[in-house]
């Protein structure tokens, strides 16, 4: 199935050539993948906690995504 | 004394008299920091109830025991007083060079009283004080007013200072310092205005001893390393500063737009950090001693963008970027940029003149407001009405002279309190309350009116920071938020700056409870604190603070949100989202030990220790 991923913050650097943040890019991942399995495929830093919502609202990891879903995923910094 | 010099200067504006006090090393610790000892002195020293733009209301300048120690953004002071805004308390918060050099000019407190004949300001060099005449830079906007009194002293000294706004008693004005920091909300210019003090300059090198500075250092150092390792990473707030946050905000349908009836914004991509790293930024800057140096000098070039918004200064910031940005509808970056360069050398919050602006906006566009009235359209969007606008409010010139009063004043004489997005008269910072439930009830119960630095929830509600939680549900809520606002009367007590201090100071994964702050302040100070124990003289500062605007009339009638609040967002991700204030103000005043109608009971004010004020 197909979803929406979009870098936010400091993590458009790791954003695939010729997207922007705003509207994301697709992605083709297995039915039935949750937020973590993607996550750990995701081009970001491993080691560095990161945050992130499902079409805008809050996630948790283990959350099954559907075919449309919006992963937006951002550093968890805070503050402003 | 260790940390503090256990000095204050106060200063009578009507007599001319200058004195020293002192305070003891138990009156510091029980009346915890900046704001203890600043509410101890409100209290001690005028009516809650007076008029706080009269020569009887204090206005107090503080600084924490961690100001001017080599803690990460150990540099920050607060002013303190009766808010002309809201009519409770103001304590604003400001960073820059100014809070070292008036720690360093030898006091940690100065407290003005009555008003001067003429304009003045106060110059102190290392226990010198005296009041000088400042009738030739009355008038002058605060850059020419640092030059000026940089010019006359010392090219060392560094300046707080009101500009035309202040003066004016615009009741939206701040006090600016090393020309691009503000102590921004609440009026805290309005009152210095009131005082005819147009400015406090400060040098010096006197620094308190500390108890142990080995050991502080060796626990800065652990502090350092971790926010090295980040910045190495690529620090978010290191490369964009708080501007990164309009793309978060706007992803979860928070983000403040067209006066916060929606909560994304379609120019956001305009105004976002990116958009200012391309086109504005020159360079990061840090406040004194900080590491993580998250301010942005920045400049429209006239030719690129035009010559009516070309300048140079600090900024914008977040907050800023959703008020005169996201909230007026306008996606241009350099008028929002050039807007706040306006505000700080003018002397106005940037928060409540955007919002204030946006409801005027709102009002036009319904018919509320005519053209006639305002003197021109003022539509959404209209970048150069919002800039003709913020100039004229710091003049009170034409229709300025209601922006100036705030939203709550201009929507409610117009007969409209409902397009006033504030709670205790003071404008939303740009987190819409209707998505993260914390914050909202921070919003309605905060001592100082709406303020996201007030107990900043948003960090696990929306951030993650250490745990992520929803910021829809209202379960744990009435206890997060009264944390929150605990661990940051901590944190500008201190003296330190929220930036820093949530992820490097606090033990975020475990309910974001105050280890290594703890640690900071007992080895300046010689304190045993716990982090139980410094919690509760958060909690003790929290509590008198309350009953300050107890005794000012304000209850749980007072503890309120803007109306819109109550109505189901129209759009976007929370879509249909309302805010129910009442499931979670019961458990809140439980949580703090006060009755139903939000006023701290004599068995809690016993408990800690302070029923003398009841």
């Amino acid at each position: 199935m197909q979803i929406t991923i979009r870098l936010l913050a400091s993590y458009r650097q790791y954003l695939p050539q010729g997207h922007d943040a705003q509207g994301g890019y697709p992605l083709d991942v297995p039915a039935g993948s949750t937020v973590g399995d993607v996550l750990r495929h995701l081009p970001v830093p491993p080691d560095e906690p990161c945050t992130y919502i499902v079409n805008g609202r809050h996630a948790e990891r283990k959350q099954a995504l559907k075919a449309g879903d919006v992963l937006s995923v951002f550093p968890a910094v805070g503050g402003g | 004394m260790f940390g503090w010099h256990g000095r204050m200067l106060r200063v009578n504006l009507t007599s001319g008299e200058i004195r020293e006090e002192t305070f003891s090393e138990e009156v510091a610790s029980k009346y915890f920091g900046a704001r203890g000892l600043a509410i101890k002195v409100l209290l001690d020293g005028m009516d809650p109830q007076t008029d706080p733009l009269s020569p009887e209301a204090l206005l107090v300048m503080a600084t924490g025991p961690l100001t001017s120690t080599p803690t990460p953004t150990g540099n920050r002071y607060l002013a303190i007083c009766k808010s002309p805004l809201t009519g409770a308390l103001a304590y604003s918060n400001s960073g820059g060079v100014f809070p070292t050099m008036m720690k360093r000019s030898g006091y940690d407190l100065f407290v003005f009283e009555g008003k001067a004949a003429n304009p003045v300001y106060l110059y102190v060099d290392e226990r010198k004080a005296e009041l000088r005449d400042a009738t030739h830079l009355w008038g002058l906007d605060t850059h020419q007013t640092d030059d000026g009194i940089r010019a006359e002293t010392s090219d060392d000294v560094s300046v707080a200072c009101i500009g035309p706004a202040g003066e004016n008693l615009a009741l939206i004005a701040a006090i600016i310092n090393d020309k691009h920091r503000a102590a921004a909300r609440s009026g805290v210019g309005t009152v210095m205005g009131s005082k005819n003090l147009k400015a406090v300059a400060v040098r010096g090198d006197l620094k308190p001893a500390l108890h142990d500075d080995k050991a502080l250092r060796a626990v800065v150092r652990e502090a350092n390393q971790q926010l090295a390792a980040d910045i190495r990473k690529g620090s978010t707030m290191r490369i964009y500063g708080t501007s990164y946050v309009p793309d978060v905000t706007n992803e979860a349908g928070i983000f403040p737009t067209f006066n916060f009836q929606y909560g994304q914004f379609e120019g956001t991509s305009k105004i976002n950090g990116p958009t200012l790293k391309e086109h504005f930024l020159i360079r990061h800057t840090a406040c004194y001693g900080c590491p993580l140096a998250c301010a942005r000098l920045t400049q429209v070039d006239g030719e690129v963008w035009g010559e009516k918004y070309a300048g140079q200064g600090e900024g914008p910031e977040y907050e800023t970027i959703g008020s005169l940005g996201s909230a007026c509808g306008i996606d241009n970056m350099a008028a929002i940029t050039k807007a706040n360069y306006l505000c700080n050398e003018l002397g106005l919050d940037t928060i409540s003149a955007g919002v204030t602006i946006a409801c005027a906006m709102e009002m036009f566009t319904k018919g509320i407001l005519s053209e006639e009235e305002i003197g021109r359209p003022l539509p959404f969007g209209d970048a150069d009405g919002m800039i003709e606008m913020v100039k004229a409010a710091a003049h009170r010139r034409g229709f300025g002279d209601e922006i100036a009063q705030g939203s709550w004043r201009l929507a409610s004489k117009y007969g409209h309190p409902e397009m006033s997005i504030t709670a205790k008269k003071q404008e939303f910072p740009s987190y819409d309350a209707r998505g993260l439930k914390g914050m909202g009830l921070l919003y309605a119960t905060s001592n100082k009116g709406a303020s996201h630095m007030a107990g900043d929830t948003a960090y696990t509600e929306l951030f993650g920071v250490g745990k992520k939680i929803d910021g829809l549900t209202y379960d744990g809520k009435a206890s997060l938020t009264k944390h929150f606002q605990d661990v940051f009367t901590i944190i500008d007590s201190a003296g330190l700056c929220v930036f820093v201090a949530v992820r490097y100071t606090l033990d975020t994964l475990n309910g974001y409870i105050p280890t290594r702050v703890t640690e900071m302040i007992n080895h300046a100070t010689g304190s045993d604190y716990t982090p139980e124990s410094l919690l509760e003289a958060a909690e003790r500062v929290y509590t008198l603070e309350r009953l300050f605007l107890t005794k000012a009339g304000i209850s749980r009638a007072d503890d309120t949100l803007a109306s819109r609040m109550m109505e189901p967002m129209p759009a976007g991700p929370i879509q249909g989202e309302t805010f129910e204030l009442d499931r979670l103000l019961d458990d809140y005043y439980v949580e703090r030990g006060w009755d139903e109608n939000g006023i701290p009971t004599r068995e809690k004010l016993e408990a800690l220790g302070v029923a003398q004020y009841a």
